[in-house]
């Protein structure tokens, strides 16, 4: 008896952590780091007594992800947002139908550049690539100051770059690609493969292959170069590309957008315009990750990199995620050692 | 050979329950492959191309199956040593190595590669070699339960028998390892399989193998087709085992084992008991000691704990309640396939290979099937997606193999005269089951409901696309926070991880002396 009352509550249970009645919940999918979005999250609930309940992504070599689980999930979705970690993601869910226009009354103040024309997804706080160095092994006046330099003799198996085919380093090459050209770009390539780069799993791993002295310089994002600055590891990062004549950085922001046919559509829409706000930019250039708002005229901490001192790469996003599917074979080649 | 599926009724049943877990498991991972064979002209077989397209394909299956069958020859040879050990000798604290010895199955794989990482020379961890030591590792225990159960229910006299007439290493080679050979197969082939469809050693230590490829179809081009269709040579290497199984083992349990019913005759060490303790010991530091020492060293502090379980509490009470009841629906799945298995036909041949050809498809093809044939918004489908039913349908298709040989290992080690006398006395099926059979696979259940806890537990890669919000489990929260958390809050939450596997483990254990322990006759 005690059993078949344990098995009836467990099941009762799960059915209303499932089942609720969908007043006053928003659900979230979000592959920006969790514990980077969490707290944006929360302070969301805490203003306005909406549940937020997120489903987190892993790193991008770990698990098929979110944005399968978006596709698959189409035509019955149990989300009602979703925040990128970068603008590659929706651009992909757009094309398949996943995501519903909305344009938020919060981002006027964004520049253009950073948004869909027709609200698919809207751009805030941008994290960039950074050339990760580790400070013990390379003298600052030795470092590179473009990714063009790693094919150098001297770096030969002292660079580490994450699997070219997940996150943001694919849309980093497909940058690449846009910036360079396809010959150049393709050269460039082949040209670090020769030179003995090593390919790891994620951008994660890269920060541990440097703070760790396993490489001397690797290409990261700029939240993971923060995360290992403020753990007092012997690293530095440098934004790469930034002289006369040189293709500039790529800028990621991350991106948030309305899912179609979401549940709570109302609850939805409150939630993108709370993180499209110039106060949730500031929270997260506070944090760890140190993200540059995109809102003009946002107080940032001095660890910061404002994007006013940064020149960008000339790309569009939209090209570049569709320069994505094209050089998708060229990388799998590439990593394979081809 | 035992079986009481001889009437219309319990055929009926097993049918039943075999429906039941096709519609669960197989039909997702069928509805994929059919559309798999879909192109925007027709029905084609086009887009097989993809499994031949590329030479290096052919290569990664190869040594995936390599790595498969190194990790099974040591698996098995550390198992059946250890198990041999633990249960038929005077090993002094056999039964805290026993305890000792199946944590690794609580700790995932990635993370015991972590701590190697960290101990061992690089060219050796980061090769072929190094994923087959960390991997056998991880898998022995299987191996290792496998073959207790075995010898706990092997017959004494027929290893009493062949000692009147043979020396005590004869007997072993002669009469103890067939026993326990099957055991040693199964518990070997399914260490094969998990290796082939682990991905987090060999990306952590740059080996590439073939569910990589697989994964990068869906993970970096969202291809579910090819993706798919990559996956059926797996489900080929599937189908060999059970060829190489079937031929193999043939008639062995039947002959060796059908007195089986008593416990087994203890062996003394003497002078080999330093050298037994030594090896034990060193299998419990390498398998135990090293990868929860390395997570101890770097959460030592009270804050990444406080930080750990402020993540862990919600998805923990989820993932316990969840191991809780996938352990009992695999295994009693698996007790009503094993108990009610007509003795002859397809039913019984279906629900011996479907498990095992399920279990070789990689979690992320299940978990994108159970979305395609089950995430429906009209109520039934809806109440099984939002209740977190698909994360029991997805362990049921990754899993029930396990249970299944368990359970329905020792179902064949009983005698079919015990069930036939109680018949010939008026006994129902029923009162059979409860009153012969069930004690005596009553070890059988118990170790297949710890395995089934740890394995569902633990179950990452299908989980994280069918949870529904707010239900994510312990290793979703594990693998979500990874990105950028102190590594002191990562090291506390596998902590608390295995802790949370283990524990009932180690309480069923603790608390469930084995039959007859203390009345073993000494050889």
């Amino acid at each position: 008896m005690m059993f078949h009352k344990t098995m009836t509550a467990i099941a009762l249970a799960a059915l209303a952590a499932g089942c609720g009645p969908g007043e006053g919940k928003v659900v979230v999918y979000s592959s920006e780091d969790r514990i980077f979005s969490e707290p944006v999250l929360k302070e969301f609930e805490r203003r306005t007594g909406i549940r937020v309940v997120g489903v987190y992504d892993t790193e991008e070599t770990k698990s098929a992800g979110l944005v399968n689980r978006l596709i698959a999930k189409k035509d019955n979705p149990d989300g009602d947002v979703f925040w990128s970690g970068d603008p590659a993601r929706p651009i992909v869910l757009k094309s398949k139908g996943v995501l519903a226009p909305y344009i938020s009354p919060s981002a006027r103040d964004i520049p253009d550049r950073f948004k869909d024309k027709e609200g698919y997804w809207t751009g805030f706080s941008a994290r960039t690539r950074v050339l990760l160095i580790n400070t013990d092994l390379v003298k600052e006046s030795d470092a590179p100051s473009s990714i063009l330099d790693l094919t150098a003799p001297r770096w030969r198996g002292q660079v580490a770059i994450a699997n070219p085919l997940f996150g943001t380093t694919s849309f980093h090459a497909a940058a690449l690609f846009e910036a360079l050209g396809e010959e150049k770009a393709k050269k460039w390539f082949h040209d670090l493969r020769a030179n003995d780069c090593r390919i790891v799993a994620s951008n994660g791993e890269v920060r541990r292959q440097v703070a760790s002295g396993g490489v001397k310089i690797g290409l990261s994002d700029s939240d993971d170069a923060s995360v290992a600055v403020l753990d007092k590891k012997p690293v530095r990062a440098i934004v790469p590309d930034q002289n006369d004549g040189q293709i500039g950085n790529l800028v990621m922001p991350n991106t948030v957008s309305l899912i179609q046919g979401c549940p709570h559509p109302e609850n939805a829409k409150r939630l993108i315009d709370f993180l499209l706000t110039a106060e949730v930019e500031q929270m997260l250039a506070e944090a760890e990750c140190a993200q540059s708002p995109l809102h003009p005229g946002v107080p940032i901490p001095p660890n910061v990199l404002s994007l006013d001192k940064v020149k960008p790469m000339a790309i569009d996003y939209h090209r570049t995620a569709m320069r994505l599917e094209r050089i998708a074979g060229f990388l799998k080649t590439w990593t394979e050692g081809g | 050979m035992m079986a009481l599926g001889s009437g219309p009724w319990t055929r009926l049943a097993h049918l039943c329950c075999l429906l039941l877990f096709v519609a669960a498991a197989v039909l997702p991972v069928g509805m994929m492959a059919a559309d798999s064979f879909k192109t925007p002209d027709g029905i084609s077989l086009r887009p097989f191309r993809v499994l031949f397209e590329n030479p290096q394909n052919l290569r990664l299956l190869v040594r995936t199956l390599l790595l498969s069958a190194a990790v099974a020859a040591a698996t098995g040879v550390l198992g059946a040593a250890l198990g041999f050990l633990l249960t038929r000798t005077n090993l002094p604290l056999r039964r805290v190595f026993g305890l000792i010895l199946v944590v690794p199955l609580a700790i995932p794989p990635y993370i015991n590669g972590i701590g190697w990482t960290e101990v061992l020379p690089e060219p050796f961890i980061y090769s072929f070699w190094g994923a087959v030591f960390v991997l056998t590792l991880s898998y022995f225990p299987i191996v290792l339960l496998f073959v207790q159960k075995a010898l706990r229910l092997a017959a004494p006299e027929v290893e009493e028998a062949a000692l009147l007439c043979g020396t005590r290493r004869q007997v072993a080679w002669h009469i103890t390892l067939p026993l326990i050979f099957p055991a040693v197969l199964s518990g070997s082939l399914i260490a094969a399989m998990l290796t082939a469809s682990e991905l987090g050693v060999p990306t952590l230590l740059k080996v590439s193998v073939f569910n990589f490829e697989i994964f990068t179809r869906i993970g970096a081009f969202n291809d579910f087709q090819s993706a798919t269709i990559l996956s059926l040579p797996m489900i080929g290497a599937a189908v060999a085992v059970l060829f190489l199984e079937a031929r193999v083992t043939g008639n062995m349990t039947s002959e060796l084992m059908e007195t089986a019913h008593a416990e087994g005759a203890i062996v003394r060490l003497g002078p080999w008991t330093g050298a037994a303790v030594l090896f034990a010991l060193l299998m419990s530091a390498a398998a135990f000691a090293l990868p929860i020492g390395v997570l101890l060293a770097k959460s030592m502090s009270g804050a990444a704990y406080a930080r750990a379980l402020s993540i862990a509490a919600r998805p923990l009470r989820h993932s316990l309640c969840l191991g809780i009841v996938c352990a009992l629906v695999l295994t009693a799945t698996a007790c009503v396939l094993a108990v009610l298995k007509p003795r002859a036909g397809w039913q019984a041949k279906l629900a011996w290979a479907l498990p095992l050809l399920t279990f070789a498809v990689p979690g992320a093809i299940i978990g994108l099937g159970l979305l395609r044939a089950y995430d429906r918004p009209t109520a039934p489908f809806h109440v099984l997606t939002a209740s977190g039913g698909l994360i029991v349908c997805a362990c049921l298709g990754r899993f029930l193999v396990i249970p299944a040989r368990i359970v329905g290992g020792s179902l064949e080690q009983i005698p079919n005269s015990l069930p036939e006398t109680a018949a010939i006395d008026g006994a129902g099926a029923f009162m059979c089951f409860r009153h012969v059979l069930f004690p005596l696979v009553a070890p059988a259940l118990l170790t297949s409901l710890v395995i089934c806890f740890i394995l569902c537990v633990g179950e990452m890669s299908a989980a994280i696309l069918v949870h529904p919000p707010g239900l994510e489990t312990l290793p979703i929260a594990l693998y979500t926070v990874e990105a950028n958390s102190p590594s002191s809050v990562v090291a506390a939450l596998s902590v608390i991880l295995v802790v949370v596997t283990l524990a009932p483990a180690a309480a069923l254990f603790l608390g469930v002396r084995p039959r007859g322990a203390g009345e073993k006759q000494c050889l």
